[in-house]
C-alpha cells in the first residue's frame, strides 16, 4: 500500500505504508537515536508529530510490553527508510507495523529519510500531511492548509491521565529482565501528567518516592494545601507534547505552586512551564533536539553527560536573572538545566530517565529527595 | 585542561611488520598520533621496523628509528633521546607487549606511560587479572579455568564440558587458540596453546558457540567522561575470531534496554580496568535465547576495530585518544567533521559492513575453517543505506571477483556443510542455500546466524529470482534492485539466468542511465545529517525514490585529481600501495590540486578523512569508479599507485573517456601483454628468458619441451605471483595446467625458461618521457625463482660489479623511454651467467617504493606524482631533494649512495595458518616487511632478521641440511658458522662432508632413521638455528616435519645458500658489542 505525503514547503512524496490506513496532519521532526524506536513511538511528547528516524533500519527487534513508555502511541506517524516486518529479538512480541495499525499511527517507509532530515535541519520543523487514502497533491495541500498548526493544538488533554492513580513499580533491570524491587518510601510526591513517560515514574519510585499521578487539570489549591499539610512533599512536572506557551491553565496552576513555595522538579515540558510561569517565555528551536547523543555539561561537576533529548522549545537565556544554570548543551550552548534562586525549584530540559538513551543523568532524580529535605 | 607541559619528548612505539592480526590500522593510528603530537608542539621520537608506513616518513616524527622493536633497542633510544613519556597504545599488541616487558624488567622507570598505565594494561590483557576485575564489578563471564600443564588442562575439561574454547595467554590475534569438540582435539589444542603462550598458560572456557557477538568502541578521558563511538555486531555468531567475522555497524538486533546495558557495562569495565585516557574496545556475547550477556575481552588500546569504527562513523578515534593522552578532556576537543565538540556519541544513518579477506588459495595445506585464531589478512568495508546494499557493496569491494552473492556450485550436502562450517565464503553458501530452497529456520539451525540477517539474505535471493529482462524498462523495480545493492554486473547475470537473454554489465548500465537511476553520494558525517558536514567523506547509494539532489558537492574551481586505492590488504597487495596513494595525495595537495581519494580499506591512512580533500569509500570496480568519475569529472585519475586492482581499470576507464594521468593505458597494456612486450624487447635489443604463451595444456607442454625444463609457469595478469610455479618435468606441468589454472584464449598461461641460480634485481625508476631517475637498484638475497616480495633484498647491491649495475641502469632508461612511461615503473632483472635478462616490467608503483624512498631519502611516489601532473622530472626531483640525493651520470639521474646499507626482509604468516608449509616459491606468501639499516651489510641483515622475529643467535647449535646440488657449498657454510662460534649438527652424509673439511660437526639421525633424531633435538631446545635448503619438490616427510617444528618453536630458519651466507656476515657483524645501536633515519639521510 502506498502513502502520500505533502509538506508545507510544497514537497510532495510518495512512499510505502506499513501502519494505519488514514489521513493525518502533524509536524515533522527527526530523531537520531540508533536504538529504542518503540520507546520513542510510545513517548506521549511526540503527540501531534511525525517522527523521522535517521536510523535506516527500523522494526528489527519488533515491539514488546516492557518497552512501552505509555499506554499507546500518540504521534501521527513514523517515517523510516526501511521497515522490517520480520523481527529478531528474544523479547519481541509483535511487529512494529501491527502495533502502529492498532494505535492508528501512520507508518511511512521506503522514503529517503536523510533527504527529509536535511530539509528539516535547513528549513526547520514544519507541518505535513500524510495519507494512505488520498494521493492528489492539491487535495493534500488543502487538508494541510485547513488544519491547525501544532502551536494551535492542545495535545495535553489527549495524553494526560483522566484519573488520579498511584504508580507502583520501579525501574526495569535489563540484566535479569524484570522490574526492580521498590525501595522504602522516603517522600511522597504528586507527578503532574502532561504526557509522562513511564520511566520517569519508574525512576522517581526507584529513588524512594511514592508517586501519585495527577491529570493536567489538577486543582493547584488542593495540591498546595496537601503539601502544606505534609501529606505530600513535592510536585513533579512531567514532559509532554506541544507548545508550552498555549497551556495557559497549566501555567496558572504552576504559578500557584511557585507562589506557595512547593518543592518542584520539572523535566522537558515541566521545565519549560516552570520558566514561563516565572515570567520567562520559551522560544521555538529551528528543528529541536531529538536523539540520544547530545553532550550536556554539568556545570557543578564539569562532567559531560550524554543525554536523551526530545524538545522543540527552549527556555530563554535571560532566565539566568532568576535561576542558576546547572546544565548546558554542548552542541549549541542552549540551557539544559536550572536551579531557581528561590531555592525550591529545579528542572532539566533533557531526559534523565533516558528510555531510550544513555542513563548517566539518572542522579537528577535523587536530587529531588534532597530538595524536599528527605 | 590544555596540553601537559611537564613532558617534552614522547616516544611512540609502532607495530612493526604487517602480520595477520596487525595490519595497516596501526599505521593509520600511529600516523594520526604523530601528527597530533607534533601539532601540539611535542618532540616525537618514533620506533617502527616497517618502512612501508607513512608514520616512518622522515618528515613526520622528529627522530624516526626504523629499528627492531625490542626492549633493549627501545631502551637505548629512550636514553639517547631523553624521552619523558612513552605512548604504547597506538602500535597494537607489539607495542603494548614491548612496553609491558620493559616495565616488568624495570627498563621504563621514570618514564611515564601515556594512554594506559601498566596496571591497566595488565588488568586488561592478563586473562586471570581481567576475570577477577570483571567478577569484582559483577559482570557475567563464561565458566572457565586456567591451566599451566596438560594435567590441569584435562581436569578443567572435565569440569566444563565440550565444546571447549582454549585461549593462550599473551598472544596476538588469538594465536594458540581454538575450539575443541572432543578430547583428542582438545589435547592437541591445549598443548599448542601451552607452547605458544610465553607464560605457558591457557584459559579453558565454556563455549559460547552460536551466541551473538558485539563490540563497543569506547573512549574515556581523565575526567571520567565516557562515550561510545560505535557499536558493532558480528554477522557470524561466536566461535569465529572477530577479525575473521563479517561485522556490521551499528548493532542491529538490540533493543535500547539491551544496548544501554552493554554501554553501561563498557564504561564500568573501562573504569575498573583503569583505562584513564583513550580508546578501548570491549567485546560482549549475548545468548540469543535469554539475553544473558557475557563479557569476552577488552583491549586497552587502539585496535583494528577502532580503525573500523573511525571509518564507519567519521570519528577520529586515534587522534582523539592522542589528545586525551596528553591531558585534554573530551569537551575541549572539536569534532573536525561538524565543528561541534568531540564529547558526543556519533550516530549514523547508514549501515556499514566489513568483510574479511583471506588468502587460503596461497596456502592450500592450511586449515581453512575459521575459528578463534585470526586467519584473515585484510578487510573491505562498505557503506550503504540498508544492510542489504551495504553487504552487497562489501562483496564487490573484496577483490575476489564477486559482484554480489555469486552462485555456488556443489550438491546440497556440500552446501549445507559449508553453511555449517565457518569459512571464507560462508555468506555465499548461505545465499545459495536460500536459492536452493532452504528456509531461514533450516539455515538458522545449521549456522546460528541471527535470523534478522538471514531474513535480509532470504529477501535478496527472493528478489534476484524476479530480475528479468523487463526490469530494464521498469524504473520502480530497477530502482528497488539497486537499493538492495545489486550491482549492474549482478543484474545482468540474473537477467541471463532468468530470461536467458544475454545482457552485459554495460547494457544494464545503459538502461539504468536511461531511466535516470544514478548512484548518489551521501556524507559520512558522525551525526546522521543533524549538522552540516565540513569534510566531504562520501559513499554511494541508490535512492529509494527519485528526488531533487541535495547532496551535490560544491567543488572549488580548481584542478582535481582522483587517486584509486588498492582495496583490501592481501598477500601481494598491501600497505606499500596504500603508502604510494597517500604520497600521491600529499604531493597533489602541495601542488594546490584538489585530491579525491577512492578506496574501500578501512585500515588505511588513505581512507583517513584528512589525507585528501575528498574521500570516496567505495568498491573499486568499474561500476562504482565510473559513477564517481561521472559525478566528479576529475582532471586526472591516478591508477598506477594502488597495485593491480586499479591498474586493471586503466583500459575500461580510458574507453569511457576518463583521463588517466601519467603512463597511459596502452603502455600498461604493452607491458602486460606478453607478445607485444616480446616484440618490444627484441626491437630494443634486450634479452628475456626464452618464453612462450600457451592457451591449451598441450601447447604448454610443447613450449616447455622446446625451452627445456625447468620452466616458470603462471597465468597472465597476476600480482603477487598468484599460481606461479617452477616446474621440472612434463608431469608436473600437466598437473599444474589441470589443477592450478583455468586456461583459455582470454587467459593464456605464460611459460618462461627458468634461470636456475640467477641473481635477481629490482629497479624502481621514474620517467617523464624524456629523462629517467633510477630510484634504486636492489639485489635480492634469495635467488631468482623466489617471489620478489618474499625475498630479502639489499640496497645498494652487495656484490655486483659497477659495470653490471651501470648496464642495468642504461637498460632501465631504454625501457622507460621506449615504453613511454610517465611516472613510476618497476623492472625485475635476472643476472644469469653474467648476462642481464629482463624478467618483468611493471609501469606502476611497486612494493619496494616505500623501502627505496626511506633508504635513499627521495620520496619516489611524490616525485612521480608531480611528473604525472606534467612537471619535468628534474624539477620534481629538486622539489623533494631534502637530503641532497640526486646526482647525474652518463645521462641518468640517480641517488647518491650514502654510506649505509638497507636490507628489506619479508615476514610470513606461517605461524598463524596451521598446516601451511614454510616454503618459499614464485608464489608470494609474505604479509609484510621490515627494514634493517646500518653502515654494513652484516649488521643490516642481522637487524632485518631481528625485526622480522627471526633472531640470529650468536651462540648455540645450528642444524644444517642441504639438497644435493648445494652440498658442494656445505663446507664453506659450515666454516663460516663455526668460525663465528656456532656449533654444528647435520645428518650423517652432510656431517661427513663437513668433517672431511676439518670442521667439527656432530651427526644426528633423520626422523625416519630412528630415535633420538633431529625432531627430538629440536623439541628439546638443543637446536638454536636451522639452515635447510631442501625445497618443496624434494621435500620428504623429514623436511616438512622439521619445518613444522621450526615454526612451532620459533627457531630461526634459513632456506637458501645466499641467506646462509648473509647469516654468516651477520654473525661476523654481531661480534661488535654495540652492533644494534639504534640510529635514526634522519641521521642516515642527513
Amino acid at each position: 500500500m502506498k502513502v502520500y505525503i505533502y509538506l508545507e514547503n510544497g514537497t510532495y512524496l510518495e512512499a510505502k505504508s506499513f501502519g494505519a490506513e488514514t489521513t493525518l496532519v502533524g509536524e515533522i521532526v527527526f530523531n537520531t537515536s540508533l536504538t529504542g524506536y518503540q520507546e520513542i513511538i510510545s513517548d506521549p511528547s511526540y503527540a501531534g508529530q511525525f517522527v523521522t528516524f535517521t536510523m535506516p533500519e527500523i522494526g528489527n527487534v519488533g515491539v514488546n510490553t516492557q518497552d512501552m513508555e505509555s499506554k499507546g502511541a500518540f504521534s501521527k506517524g513514523i517515517i523510516v527508510r526501511t521497515y522490517h516486518e520480520r523481527y529478531s529479538n528474544f523479547r519481541g512480541e509483535d511487529s512494529l507495523g501491527s502495533f502502529l495499525k492498532e494505535q492508528g499511527v501512520i507508518g511511512i517507509c521506503n522514503i529517503d529519510t536523510r533527504y527529509l532530515t536535511k530539509m528539516v535541519r535547513d528549513e526547520g520543523a514544519m507541518m505535513m500531511v500524510a495519507s494512505t487514502l488520498i494521493s492528489d497533491k492539491d487535495e493534500l495541500k488543502k487538508i494541510l492548509e485547513s488544519s491547525p498548526r501544532i502551536e494551535e493544538v492542545n495535545y495535553i488533554k489527549e495524553v494526560s491521565t483522566k484519573k488520579v492513580y498511584k504508580h507502583t513499580h520501579g525501574t526495569y533491570d535489563a540484566v535479569n529482565f524484570k522490574y526492580n524491587d521498590v525501595p522504602e518510601v522516603k517522600a511522597k510526591i504528586a507527578a503532574i501528567d502532561f504526557g509522562v513517560k513511564r520511566n520517569i515514574l519508574n525512576e522517581l519510585t526507584q529513588a524512594g518516592m511514592e508517586v501519585e499521578v495527577l491529570p493536567n487539570d489538577f486543582d493547584a489549591d488542593v495540591l498546595v494545601k496537601r503539601v502544606h499539610d505534609g501529606e505530600l512533599h513535592g510536585v513533579f512536572l512531567s514532559n509532554g507534547p506541544g507548545d508550552p506557551l498555549i497551556l495557559k491553565k497549566e501555567q496558572e496552576s504552576v504559578k500557584k505552586l511557585i507562589a506557595a513555595k512547593v518543592p518542584m522538579f520539572g523535566i522537558c515540558l515541566g521545565h519549560q512551564l516552570l520558566s514561563i510561569s516565572h515570567g520567562y517565555d520559551t522560544y521555538k528551536l529551528k528543528f529541536g533536539h531529538h536523539g540520544g547523543n547530545h553532550p550536556v555539561k554539568n556545570i557543578k561537576t564539569g562532567m559531560v553527560e550524554i543525554t536523551a533529548q526530545n524538545h522543540n522549545y527552549n527556555v530563554p537565556d535571560n532566565i539566568t536573572e532568576i535561576a542558576e544554570v546547572t546544565h548546558t548543551n554542548l552542541f549549541d550552548n542552549t540551557i539544559e538545566g536550572l536551579n531557581y534562586k528561590s531555592g525550591h525549584v529545579y528542572s532539566v530540559q533533557h531526559h534523565p530517565e533516558a528510555s531510550p538513551g544513555p542513563k548517566e543523568s539518572a542522579y537528577i532524580f535523587n536530587e529531588f529527595l534532597s530538595l524536599m529535605g528527605r | 585542561m590544555p596540553r601537559r607541559d611537564d613532558i617534552k619528548t614522547i616516544l611512540l612505539i609502532g607495530s612493526g611488520p604487517i602480520v595477520i592480526g596487525q595490519a595497516c590500522e596501526f599505521d593509520y593510528s600511529g600516523t594520526q598520533a604523530v601528527k597530533t603530537l607534533k601539532e601540539l608542539g611535542y618532540r616525537v621520537v618514533l620506533i617502527n621496523s616497517n618502512p612501508a608506513t607513512i608514520m616512518t616518513d622522515p618528515e613526520f616524527a622528529d627522530r624516526t628509528y626504523v629499528e627492531p622493536i625490542t626492549p633493549e633497542i627501545i631502551s637505548e633510544i629512550i636514553k639517547k633521546e631523553n624521552v619523558d613519556a612513552v605512548l604504547p597504545t597506538m602500535g597494537g599488541q607489539t607495542a603494548l607487549n614491548a612496553a609491558m616487558t620493559m616495565h616488568e624488567r624495570g627498563m621504563l622507570d621514570g618514564i611515564e606511560f601515556l594512554g594506559a598505565n601498566p596496571e591497566a594494561i595488565n588488568k586488561g590483557e592478563d586473562r586471570l587479572a581481567f576475570k577477577e576485575a570483571m567478577i569484582k564489578i559483577g559482570m557475567d563471564l563464561p565458566r572457565s579455568m586456567y591451566a599451566h600443564s596438560m594435567d590441569e588442562a584435562l581436569e578443567a575439561a572435565e569440569k566444563i564440558g565440550f565444546p571447549i574454547i582454549i585461549r593462550a595467554s599473551f598472544t596476538l590475534a588469538g594465536g594458540g587458540s581454538g575450539v575443541a569438540y572432543n578430547i583428542d582435539e582438545y589435547k592437541t589444542l591445549a598443548q599448542r596453546g601451552l607452547d605458544e603462550s610465553p607464560v605457558s598458560q591457557i584459559l579453558v572456557e565454556e563455549s559460547l558457540l552460536g551466541w551473538k557477538e558485539y563490540e563497543m568502541e569506547v573512549i574515556r578521558d581523565k575526567a571520567d567522561n565516557c562515550i561510545i563511538v560505535c557499536s558493532i555486531e558480528n554477522f557470524d555468531p561466536m566461535g569465529v575470531h572477530t577479525g575473521d567475522s563479517i561485522t556490521v555497524a551499528p548493532a542491529l538486533t538490540l533493543t535500547d534496554k539491551e544496548y544501554q546495558r552493554m554501554r553501561d557495562a563498557s564504561f564500568d569495565i573501562l573504569r575498573e580496568i583503569g583505562v584513564d585516557t583513550g580508546g578501548s574496545n570491549v567485546q560482549f556475547s549475548v545468548d540469543p535465547k535469554t539475553g544473558r550477556m557475557i563479557v569476552i575481552e577488552m583491549n586497552p588500546r587502539v585496535s583494528r576495530s577502532s580503525a573500523l569504527a573511525s571509518k564507519a562513523t567519521g570519528y577520529p578515534i586515534a587522534k582523539v585518544a592522542t589528545l586525551l593522552a596528553v591531558g585534554y578532556t573530551l569537551d575541549e576537543i572539536t569534532n573536525d567533521i561538524t565543528g561541534t565538540p568531540a564529547s558526543f556519541e556519533p550516530v549514523i544513518d547508514y549501515v556499514v559492513t566489513k568483510v574479511p579477506r583471506f588468502t587460503f588459495e596461497k596456502f592450500p595445506e592450511a586449515d581453512s575453517t575459521l575459528s578463534t585464531g585470526m586467519k584473515s589478512v585484510g578487510e573491505a568495508m562498505a557503506i550503504g543505506r540498508t544492510f542489504k546494499e551495504s553487504f552487497q557493496k562489501a562483496l564487490c569491494s573484496l577483490e575476489e571477483g564477486y559482484s554480489g552473492f555469486d552462485c555456488q556450485e556443489g550438491n546440497m550436502d556440500f552446501i549445507i556443510h559449508e553453511i555449517r562450517r565457518p569459512n571464507a565464503k560462508r555468506m555465499l553458501y548461505v545465499a545459495e542455500g536460500f536459492r536452493r530452497g532452504l528456509s531461514h529456520e533450516e539455515i538458522f539451525d545449521i549456522c546460528k546466524i541471527d535470523p534478522w540477517f538471514l531474513y535480509q539474505m532470504e529477501e535478496l535471493v527472493a528478489f534476484e529470482k524476479t530480475i528479468d529482462i523487463d526490469i530494464l524498462n521498469d524504473e520502480e523495480r530497477f530502482r528497488e534492485a539497486k537499493t538492495y545493492g545489486f550491482s549492474d554486473m549482478k543484474i545482468s547475470q540474473h537477467i541471463n539466468r532468468n530470461s536467458n537473454i544475454i545482457q552485459s554489465e554495460n547494457d544494464v548500465y545503459a538502461a539504468r542511465k536511461r531511466l535516470g537511476i544514478h548512484l548518489e553520494y551521501n556524507e559520512v558525517d558522525t551525526c546522521a545529517a543533524e549538522f552540516k558536514a565540513l569534510t566531504p567523506y562520501l559513499y554511494s547509494t541508490t535512492n529509494i525514490s527519485k528526488l531533487p539532489n541535495l547532496t551535490n558537492r560544491v567543488s572549488e574551481d580548481k584542478k582535481k585529481v582522483m587517486i584509486l586505492g588498492g582495496g583490501p590488504n592481501r598477500i601481494g597487495q598491501g600497505i606499500e600501495f596504500d603508502y604510494c596513494c597517500v604520497h600521491a595525495a600529499f604531493a597533489l595537495k602541495e601542488m594546490g590540486i584538489e585530491t579525491i581519494m577512492y578506496n574501500c580499506n578501512p585500515e588505511t591512512v588513505s581512507t583517513d578523512y584528512d589525507t585528501s580533500d575528498v574521500l570516496y569509500f567505495e568498491p573499486i570496480d568499474f561500476e562504482h569508479v565510473r559513477e564517481v568519475i561521472e559525478y566528479e569529472q576529475p582532471d586526472g585519475i591516478i591508477v598506477h599507485f594502488g597495485g593491480q586492482t586499479p591498474l586493471k581499470l586503466a583500459n575500461p576507464l580510458t574507453a569511457i573517456g576518463a583521463k588517466i594521468s601519467g603512463t597511459p593505458a596502452k603502455v600498461i597494456d604493452l607491458a602486460e601483454d606478453r607478445e607485444k612486450f616480446s616484440d618490444f624487447v627484441n626491437k630494443h635489443g634486450l634479452k628475456q628468458p626464452a618464453n612462450g604463451l600457451a592457451t591449451t595444456k598441450e601447447q604448454a607442454v610443447s613450449i616447455a619441451e622446446e625451452l627445456t625444463y625447468p620452466v616458470l609457469v603462471r597465468p597472465s595478469f597476476v600480482l603477487g605471483g598468484r599460481a606461479m610455479r617452477i616446474v621440472y618435468n612434463s608431469d608436473e606441468l600437466r598437473k599444474y595446467m589441470d589443477e592450478a589454472v583455468s586456461v583459455s584464449n582470454d587467459a593464456p598461461v605464460l611459460v618462461d625458461k627458468f634461470l636456475d641460480q640467477a641473481i635477481e634485481l629490482d629497479v624502481d625508476a621514474i620517467c617523464d618521457g624524456e629523462e629517467v631517475y633510477i630510484g634504486s637498484v636492489m639485489q635480492h638475497i634469495e635467488e631468482a625463482g623466489i617471489h620478489s616480495g618474499d625475498s630479502a633484498c639489499s640496497l645498494p647491491p652487495v656484490n655486483l660489479s659497477e659495470k653490471l649495475i651501470k648496464e642495468v641502469e642504461q637498460e632501465t632508461k631504454v625501457i622507460a623511454l621506449g615504453l613511454g612511461v610517465v611516472g613510476l615503473m618497476n623492472i625485475q632483472f635476472a643476472i644469469y651467467q653474467d648476462e642481464i635478462y629482463l624478467i618483468e616490467v611493471n609501469p606502476r608503483a611497486s612494493r619496494t617504493v616505500p623501502f627505496v624512498s626511506k633508504a635513499t631519502g627521495m620520496p619516489l611516489a611524490k616525485v612521480a606524482t608531480r611528473v604525472m601532473m606534467g612537471e619535468k622530472l628534474r624539477d620534481a626531483l629538486k622539489f623533494y631533494d631534502n637530503y641532497d640525493v640526486v646526482m647525474e651520470g652518463e645521462g641518468i639521474l640517480k641517488p647518491r649512495l650514502k654510506d649505509h646499507m638497507a636490507l628489506k626482509e619479508a615476514v610470513f604468516p606461517f605461524n598463524k595458518l596451521y598446516g601451511a608449509d614454510l616454503v618459499l616459491s614464485p608464489e608470494m606468501k609474505s604479509t609484510g616487511e621490515v627494514m634493517g639499516i646500518s653502515k654494513n651489510f652484516g649488521t643490516s641483515f642481522a637487524k632485518s632478521q631481528m625485526a622480522a622475529g627471526n633472531i640470529i643467535p650468536t651462540q648455540g647449535t645450528c642444524f644444517l641440511s642441504f639438497i644435493d646440488m648445494d652440498k658442494v657449498h656445505a663446507a664453506e657454510i659450515a666454516k663460516g658458522l663455526s668460525d663465528n662460534g656456532i656449533k654444528l649438527v647435520a645428518t650423517k652424509g652432510t656431517a661427513e662432508i663437513i668433517n672431511k673439511a676439518g670442521i667439527e660437526c656432530d651427526s644426528v639421525l633423520k626422523i625416519s632413521e630412528g630415535r633420538p633424531n633431529i625432531e627430538d633435538s629440536m623439541t628439546n631446545g638443543d637446536i638454536t638455528m636451522a639452515i635447510n635448503t631442501s625445497d618443496n619438490k624434494t621435500a620428504k616427510d623429514d623436511a616438512v616435519k622439521i619445518r613444522q617444528i621450526v615454526l612451532r618453536r620459533g627457531i630461526p630458519y634459513f632456506t637458501t645458500l645466499s641467506a646462509a651466507r648473509a647469516t654468516i656476515a651477520a654473525l661476523e657483524a654481531m661480534k661488535n658489542e654495540d652492533w644494534n645501536a639504534p640510529v635514526p633515519l634522519q641521521d642516515y639521510l642527513g
